[in-house]
């Protein structure tokens, strides 16, 4: 009821490009999750023990520029979107650090969802 | 042979992204800027029409700068130059600058509140691409 009055309020709502927007972005968030948590695990527990312990340097020379790419890049979605509010300060640190952590990404992915479910649900109602 | 034959292809394809996206950057910037001083009503077209622009030009130019500009580090062995890695500072400060526009275009669209400004913007991303060109194009150290 409350969001209702919220969006009558919203003059940008009469565009209908905006309603999901936010689910949509955490979407992308969620997918860059796995990608970097899924490049790191592989780094660092298969190219790192083949390099070190059996002295087989291919595996890390290819997996590390690709995780560097898919670490930036979940930074960079992680920034946006926290740029577009609502988040607490805890959330943001914990959002940023999860991607030092090997499967800290995957982590993610249940708090993100259930986070676009709430959105989802404020919005139908 | 081979990396030598494309390294002028992808200076060009390198510098065609760049040019969408500080250009894209700028126009962003001074937009919001401008319609900021006007009633929200009016802004609402702006900040969907921003949103899009963001999605289809921005967006797809950085991570294209990205690619090219690393394919082009790679094949010349630069990563270990000084003049990249202080080059590569502006370049992430700009990025984040980006996902920050973005970001806050998102949130202006949700809440319904006005064009938020990004103080210094507009002077930083000139300053920022003044450096990287001339470190881009000098190559100091």
């Amino acid at each position: 009821m409350n969001t209702n009055v919220q969006a009558e309020k919203n003059p940008h709502h009469q565009h209908g490009l905006i309603a999901g927007l936010e689910c949509k972005q955490l979407k992308r968030l969620e997918a860059m999750s796995i990608i970097e948590a899924t490049t790191l695990v592989l780094l660092v527990f298969i190219a790192a023990p083949l390099r070190h312990l059996w002295g087989w340097p291919y595996g890390s020379k290819l997996l590390g520029p690709i995780h560097g790419i898919a670490f930036l890049a979940y930074i960079w979605t992680a920034l946006q979107t926290v740029a577009g509010g609502g988040w607490h300060q805890r959330e943001v640190v914990r959002l940023f650090l999860i991607a030092f952590v090997p499967f800290g990404g995957y982590a993610n992915i249940r708090w993100l969802r259930e986070r676009a479910k709430t959105l989802a649900e404020i919005e139908q109602n | 042979m081979m990396a030598a034959a494309i390294y002028p292809y992808l200076v060009a394809a390198h510098v065609t992204a760049v040019v969408f996206l500080v250009g894209g950057l700028l126009a962003q910037e001074r937009i919001v800027n401008t319609i900021s001083a006007s009633p929200l009503e009016e802004q609402a077209g702006a900040l969907v029409a921003l949103q899009r622009f963001e999605r289809t030009v921005t967006t797809p130019a950085l991570l294209l700068t990205w690619i090219f500009g690393l394919s082009l580090a790679l094949s010349a062995g630069w990563l270990s130059s000084g003049w990249l890695i202080v080059k590569l500072i502006f370049v992430v400060v700009l990025s984040a600058l980006h996902g920050l526009r973005s970001g806050r275009i998102r949130r202006c669209l949700r809440t319904g509140a006005s064009g938020e400004k990004i103080p210094g913007a507009e002077l930083g991303i000139v300053f920022a691409m003044l450096v990287i060109a001339v470190l881009a194009i000098v190559k100091p150290v």
